[in-house]
């Protein structure tokens, strides 16, 4: 789901069931294609997946900081846990969810989604 | 002075000699001599290495084959066979261990395949969890599906890593959550791994070797005997048969040998003790002795004599003409019982009988032509063993070897021999009358005509079988003279070609083979490609001898002397002795100065029994019979004895005496004069 508002985002946030794999970066960006093809993959209906496109007016500095290393776009987030409020899982750039092709691989975000529900 | 020095000189000799302990090698020349190894395994199941490597015996790859290595009569010799060494290294490991990569694929996939069923039984639980809101269930049962998913990503990513064909192919597989597309692809990999490792397989199998493994006993009077390898022939195996160390327990045949051993050594004695007397002339009893010596060469003289006389040119032509009068005779009694016969019939039975004589007679000459060669070089071997002389044995012993294979050769040209005569003559009979019908024929058979024909041509064929027999006879006879001659090993028919993978240790008892000391065991190994292709082979041999401590019974001709003999002769006389004697040979790995001393000079201490007769002037011809000990050399060849005369009443009666002797018959035939 891309969002423009927190709503859905801090409803998952708030749920101790969910795994949130947040993406920071606009549709036509690399994160727009991990985007794109997890939204083509069958998820469990506790593995949410959100692009952010503005992440400085959507997120706090705060949650800048903790989740994305300051950074407001080209990188993920995993936020797992039964507890509120949720513990980073796994951070990094997007390039690292991508293949030697530069596409998206949905093995490596898969693997990434489970790093989260491990939690 | 001089003296000392060649008791020195000769002592250093016997030691010199006795360090060489009758095993021979040569060194390993190929992968199979290397890798088989040969061990004994004596009477008391200790184990002596028969092969030479530099490791430990029988640990390290095999440097020096036996060639022969001296074995015992009563032990085992074991195989030992480095399979590992045998296959088609290069091609087979490559091979092998593409096979093994596969089929490690192989098994990490059916893990994976495992791995899949459980996830997805897990998932399932999950799902229904969560759908019922149950979050008690939820959370183990998520934790523990997502822990087993998370490894089988990690096992399918170690099988096929990021940046491989099958990498993307998987990715497109991994269908959540029903995963029955991924199952498909992990299956099809499977198939396919067993496709590609059954070629490997029939590759590898196009590369496999196997083993053939042959042993043959080979001794000097009988043919070579094919010997029992438990996994590599379907020889029959022998009951087992112990040479009894004592000497004393005598098998029939052996029993028979001692007699004629001792009759010989009595008579050969009496002929001495004539001409020492004489009572005899020299000329006498060097005929005496030598027809001793050569009785069999004589009686195949005789015969061939006796064949020559019935196949000579002048003969032949009169047996010829008496064939074709009987022949004639029978003609006419078939004419005579067969009044219509037709022309053409009538003229086929002169031509049958004109093929059948025109056969008969060139192979009779051919027979004969045989017989007379036999005859001339048997009689000549006769001639030239009765004037043999030492300086002359040598020299004849190479010339029978060339003569026997002259022999041989000239066997093999002649005409087969009938093997049943009478069989052949009914048939010959029964051939020329095809043409008659049956009634008739069985009237003619039975006939006067007909069984004065048969008659004669059985004595044809009776004449072909007896000189094909003396061509054979001569040519055993012959070969008999000569030193311990050397089999030719044929393959048996026996053996078969042992897989590499399934090549096991073996062995052969010598108890279980009809060997006899002297005899030579030859084990011949082949390795072959699938094709039949030989890689290599590799022979190695044992001589059978006997090992430790044994005890024989020898007879011998001696020079016997009374210590004291009042009124008569007190001198050196002939007599025969049998003794009792016990040998200790130490085995080929024993290199201590006792072992060399043995072994050069074989000593033996024994008791023996004399018969004698110390004759006082006017005394009677009755055997004196004396018991005592005696001392022998060189495997009783030169015996020293002493003892005590049970006739005599004293001392002055010849009560003791000494003596010196040999066994002079076990002498001739180690150099071949006699007959064993």
């Amino acid at each position: 789901m891309i969002i423009t508002d927190r709503s859905d985002l801090d409803s998952s946030l708030n749920d101790s069931t969910a795994t949130v794999f947040i993406l920071l970066g606009v549709v036509d960006s690399k994160a727009g294609a991990v985007h794109s093809l997890m939204e083509s993959e069958n998820w469990d209906d506790w593995e949410l997946h959100y692009l952010v496109p503005d992440a400085k007016a959507l997120l706090s500095p705060a949650e800048l900081r903790n989740w994305f290393d300051g950074k407001t776009s080209g990188c993920y987030a995993v936020l797992g846990g039964k507890d509120i409020p949720k513990r980073v899982a796994a951070k990094g750039p997007v390039s690292d969810l991508l293949g030697p092709d530069e596409k998206p691989d949905y093995l490596v975000i898969l693997k990434i989604m489970l790093k989260g529900e491990m939690l | 002075m001089k003296t000392a020095l060649h008791v020195v000189l000769i002592g250093f000799f016997l030691i010199a000699a006795g360090c060489v302990n009758g095993d021979k090698y040569i060194n390993a020349r190929g992968v199979l001599d290397n890798s088989i190894t040969y061990l004994e395994s004596d009477t008391a199941e200790q184990k002596h290495p028969l092969s030479r490597s530099a490791d430990l015996p029988g640990k390290g790859p095999t440097l020096q084959v036996p060639q022969p290595a001296l074995v015992d009569e009563n032990s085992t010799v074991e195989i030992h066979i480095a399979k590992e060494n045998l296959g088609n290294k290069t091609m087979n490991q490559e091979l092998a261990q593409q096979s093994k990569e596969l089929l490690k694929q192989k098994q990490d996939i059916a893990d994976a395949l495992n791995l899949l069923a459980k996830v997805v039984a897990a998932r399932q639980k999950t799902l229904q969890a969560y759908r019922e809101k149950n979050f008690q269930q939820f959370d183990p049962a998520k934790d523990e599906s997502v822990k087993l998913e998370n490894n089988l990503l990690d096992n399918l990513t170690a099988i096929w890593p990021r940046g491989t064909k099958e990498y993307a192919q998987l990715s497109g597989a991994y269908d959540r959550p029903k995963f029955e597309k991924l199952q498909a692809f992990l299956s099809k990999q499977i198939a396919g791994i067993d496709e590609a490792n059954g070629v490997i397989e029939k590759e590898l199998d196009s590369h496999s070797r196997a083993l053939t493994l042959e042993a043959f006993l080979s001794s000097r009077d009988h043919e070579p005997v094919a010997v029992h390898l438990d996994g590599y022939d379907t020889v029959q195996e022998q009951s087992l048969v112990r040479i009894d160390r004592y000497g004393l327990d005598l098998s029939e045949a052996e029993q028979k040998k001692l007699d004629a051993h001792v009759q010989k050594n009595q008579e050969m004695a009496a002929a001495l003790e004539h001409l020492r007397t004489g009572e005899a002339t020299l000329n006498q009893t060097v005929q005496q002795v030598q027809a001793m010596l050569t009785p069999q060469i004589s009686s195949l003289v005789d015969e061939g004599e006796r064949l020559q006389a019935r196949l000579d040119p002048t003969k032949l032509t009169e047996r010829g003409n008496e064939t074709q009068r009987l022949f004639d005779a029978f003609i006419a009694l078939i004419r005579q019982q067969n009044a219509t016969l037709p022309d053409g019939r009538n003229r086929q039975l002169i031509d049958e009988r004109d093929a059948l004589l025109g056969r008969l007679i060139p192979e009779s000459r051919a027979f004969g032509q045989a017989v007379s060669d036999c005859e001339r070089t048997a009689a000549s071997f006769k001639q030239d063993w009765q004037n043999a002389t030492p300086a002359t044995v040598t020299g004849l012993i190479r010339q029978s070897v060339a003569t026997v294979k002259s022999l041989q050769a000239l066997r093999g040209k002649l005409p087969e021999a009938i093997s049943d005569v009478d069989a052949k003559a009914r048939e010959t009979i029964e051939g020329y009358l095809h043409d008659i019908s049956a009634p008739e024929r069985s009237s003619l058979l039975p006939s006067d005509e007909a069984n004065a024909l048969r008659k004669n041509l059985q004595d044809y064929y009776a004449d072909f079988q007896d000189a094909a027999k003396l061509v054979e006879n001569v040519a055993a006879a012959l070969s008999s003279l000569q030193v311990n001659p050397v089999a030719e090993i044929t393959a048996s028919a026996a053996s078969f070609q042992v897989p590499i993978d399934n090549i096991k240790d073996t062995l052969f008892n010598l108890e279980a083979t009809p060997r006899q000391q002297g005899d030579t065991i030859t084990v011949k190994a082949t390795l072959k490609e699938a094709d039949d292709t030989i890689v290599d082979t590799a022979v190695a041999k044992f001589a059978v001898g006997r090992l430790g401590h044994y005890a024989e019974l020898s007879p011998a001709v001696v020079l016997i002397k009374p210590e004291q003999l009042r009124g008569g002769d007190d001198g050196f006389r002939f007599a025969p002795v049998l003794s009792w004697m016990h040998h200790w040979f130490p085995r080929p790995e024993n290199s201590s100065g006792t072992a060399a001393i043995f072994r050069a000079v074989d000593p033996a201490l024994g008791i023996h029994s004399a018969f004698t007769n110390f004759r006082p002037d006017g005394g009677s011809d009755a055997v004196q019979i004396g018991l005592g000990l005696t001392l022998s050399f060189w495997r009783n060849r030169l015996q020293f004895g002493a003892g005590y005369n049970l006739m005599a009443k004293t001392r002055s009666d010849g009560q003791i005496y000494y003596f010196v002797g040999s066994d002079l018959i076990g002498l001739l035939q180690t150099v071949g004069i006699v007959k064993q």
